[in-house]
């Protein structure tokens, strides 16, 4: 393309296209970020009842809520048994592990299981001296020998793992004594029945020594040979104890936690989100329409019978409006006050004898069940009606 | 070009995004900085031509007007190449001199030969103004849809690059659309000034071509006045 001194449009339109380009270059290459706004948060607000009913645990929880928070099942390798075998006796039979209920317990130590002895309740009493040493307490407490009795019938017809530790706290003393004494003896059916006991067990301690041995022993090799047959995986001389307990550094490796300390969870046998006593998803109860009309029928009740007002006749008609806040107990949290003062005098006497009769009622009685919802009875506007009252 | 930036993955810049877009985009913003680049050689050119005729047009008429013998404005004007209103002029009066020139005959169809001739040259003055009008018209109408077709391509190749990351953020999202945004911008930058000097310049032709128009037909008239005097003139040699 010549160039013509006449046409210069297109020297002039590159010159001007490429100064552009520069410019657009400079001005978009130090394109800003946008400004990192902070993000706005709502806010509601709420009454205090509405805090109260939000923070507010679950009343009527089922027991099971009451477990403490697991968020992840525990190792199954922090089995119990072990340190329970680790000091047994050679001659007596591991007792059998307690297998149910995931108790938060340690397992009892050997030793302090071995004085009471009952934790392996059959096999131990009779060749045991340290038995009448056990014996002595059912005597003073004549019910408690009296429940175990059904249990024991069971025990014979067939044994059952032994129960609970914390059960064997409370039956323990009893239990030596089932296999001997319930053959003899049907038991009575409740066992709650605390007065027909005391006779009941001085017949019993005589007739145990007379037990003939050979029963024992017969009913205590049938028991070992059940139990054995449960769990014969169990190694039951002191000697594998023994070996157990020999250092092993795996074990130690085992032990070791390998998660970062913040990522450990609470460990049980189950996993319970729910913490105790409350529900992620349950608010604060309100009170039911129904209970209210309890409520109100409670203090009607109660505020008849403190007020005395004569009427004189007609007159115009007044309902005096207090207002009161209560304390959880029942009392005057504060001076109750009149929200609508009559300008006639006559009237005055009727608002003056519904103070009176709110003063004299001051503790009111309220009942426990309206404990839960006070937030919504504390504070009241009691209307008195003249001719309610009469009527 | 410009530091790139290394905490941002694209680079933002004019240059980056051209480079990052996709071929069918990059042609298509070529082919638009192009025609943006030719509307505006073509817009300048115009301009100078326009003010260049219109400023020759006023000194023709001055002198037109000035009361010179038109045969001597013809022989100065007749001997250089002549724009607008003087070509208009030097195609009339040479029609005019060859009818003169030959036979004394030739006065029968003389008006309307000059007349002819005279809207002969002021229809070719006119193409030659009007000339690559058409350009920057068809700049102005179609770079639009070339910059929305280069932005659809690249929004579709950026929703596929997307699909295939599997991540919707805003983060992956923008380069995508800005490199398509791109395209139409410079659509858009190509069409607008197109627009409006096409309808400016083409105010002027129009303006130009009724100059020369008004000119013609008073250079006509005073052509048959000067042919009706000739007339009578001979008329009277012959009484």
């Amino acid at each position: 393309m010549k160039f013509r001194p006449t046409e210069p449009g297109a020297y002039i339109s590159a010159a001007l296209h490429g100064a552009l380009l520069l410019g657009a270059l400079v001005s978009f290459s130090d394109t800003r970020k946008f400004e990192d706004a902070a993000e706005a948060i709502p806010v509601d607000m709420i009454t205090e009842s509405q805090f109260n009913e939000v923070v507010k645990g679950l009343r009527g929880a089922p027991p099971e809520l009451a477990k403490p928070v697991v968020d992840r099942v525990a190792e199954v390798e922090e089995s119990k048994p072990q340190p329970v075998l680790q000091e047994a006796k050679v001659d007596i039979a591991a007792p059998p592990p307690p297998m149910r209920e995931p108790d938060p317990a340690p397992p009892e130590p050997p030793q302090a299981a071995a004085p009471p002895e009952p934790a392996p309740p059959v096999p131990t009493p009779p060749p045991r001296p340290p038995e009448p040493k056990v014996e002595p307490p059912p005597k003073p407490e004549p019910p408690k020998p009296e429940p175990p009795k059904p249990v024991a019938a069971e025990a014979i017809t067939a044994p059952t793992p032994p129960p609970r530790p914390r059960d064997i706290a409370k039956v323990e003393p009893p239990k030596v004594e089932p296999p001997k004494v319930a053959p003899p003896k049907p038991a009575p059916p409740k066992p709650e029945i605390a007065k027909p006991a005391p006779p009941k067990v001085e017949p019993k301690v005589p007739p145990k020594p007379a037990l003939d041995r050979a029963q024992i022993t017969a009913l205590l090799a049938k028991q070992k040979k059940e139990d054995e047959a449960k769990k014969p995986a169990k190694p039951p001389s002191g000697r594998e104890a023994t070996e157990q307990r020999k250092f092993d550094p795996n074990s130690i490796a085992k032990l070791l936690s390998k998660e970062e300390p913040g990522q450990r969870a609470s460990t049980g046998r189950a996993v319970n989100q729910t913490a105790s006593l409350g529900s992620p998803t349950a608010s604060g109860q309100r009170m039911s329409p129904s209970l209210w009309g309890q409520l109100d029928g409670y203090m009607i009740d109660q505020y008849k019978r403190c007020w005395s007002y004569m009427s004189l006749g007609p007159t115009a008609r007044f309902i005096p409006q207090i207002e009161v806040s209560f304390t959880s107990a029942g009392v005057l949290a504060r001076e109750p006050r009149l929200r609508n003062q009559p300008s006639d005098p006559n009237l005055r006497a009727l608002a003056d004898s519904a103070m009176r009769a709110v003063k004299q009622c001051n503790p009111l009685r309220i009942p426990a069940q309206f404990l839960p919802y006070y937030n919504e009875w504390k504070d009241r506007i009691l209307r008195f009606d003249p001719e309610e009252m009469s009527g | 070009m410009t530091p790139a930036d290394a905490a941002i993955p694209h680079d933002l810049t004019f240059w980056g995004m051209f480079w990052a877009a996709h071929f069918v985009v990059k042609t298509v913003m070529l082919g638009l900085i192009a025609a943006s680049l030719w509307s505006w050689a073509i817009i300048i050119n115009k301009y100078l031509l326009y003010s260049r005729v219109e400023k020759s047009m006023d000194r023709f008429e001055e002198t037109f007007w000035s009361g010179n013998s038109l045969e001597e404005l013809y022989d100065t004007l007749s001997t250089r190449p002549t724009s607008g209103m003087a070509a208009v002029f030097v195609g009339g009066m040479r029609e005019w001199k060859r009818s003169f020139s030959s036979a004394s005959s030739a006065f029968m169809g003389l008006q309307a030969r000059i007349e002819k001739v005279l809207d002969v040259s002021i229809a070719r003055e006119t193409e030659r103004l009007e000339s690559q009008l058409l350009v920057l018209a068809s700049v102005a109408s179609a770079a639009p849809f070339v910059g929305l077709f280069g932005t659809v391509w690249g929004i579709m190749t950026a929703f596929q690059a997307i699909a295939i990351s599997k991540n919707s953020s805003l983060a992956v999202v923008a380069p995508g659309i800005a490199e398509a945004l791109f395209a139409t911008a410079i659509g858009l930058f190509a069409a607008i000034p197109a627009l409006i000097f096409y309808n400016a310049l083409q105010g002027r032709v129009a303006r130009s071509q009724a100059r020369m128009e008004s000119f013609a037909d008073e250079f006509s008239s005073i052509l048959s006045r000067h042919m009706d005097q000739h007339v009578s003139v001979e008329r009277g040699h012959a009484a």
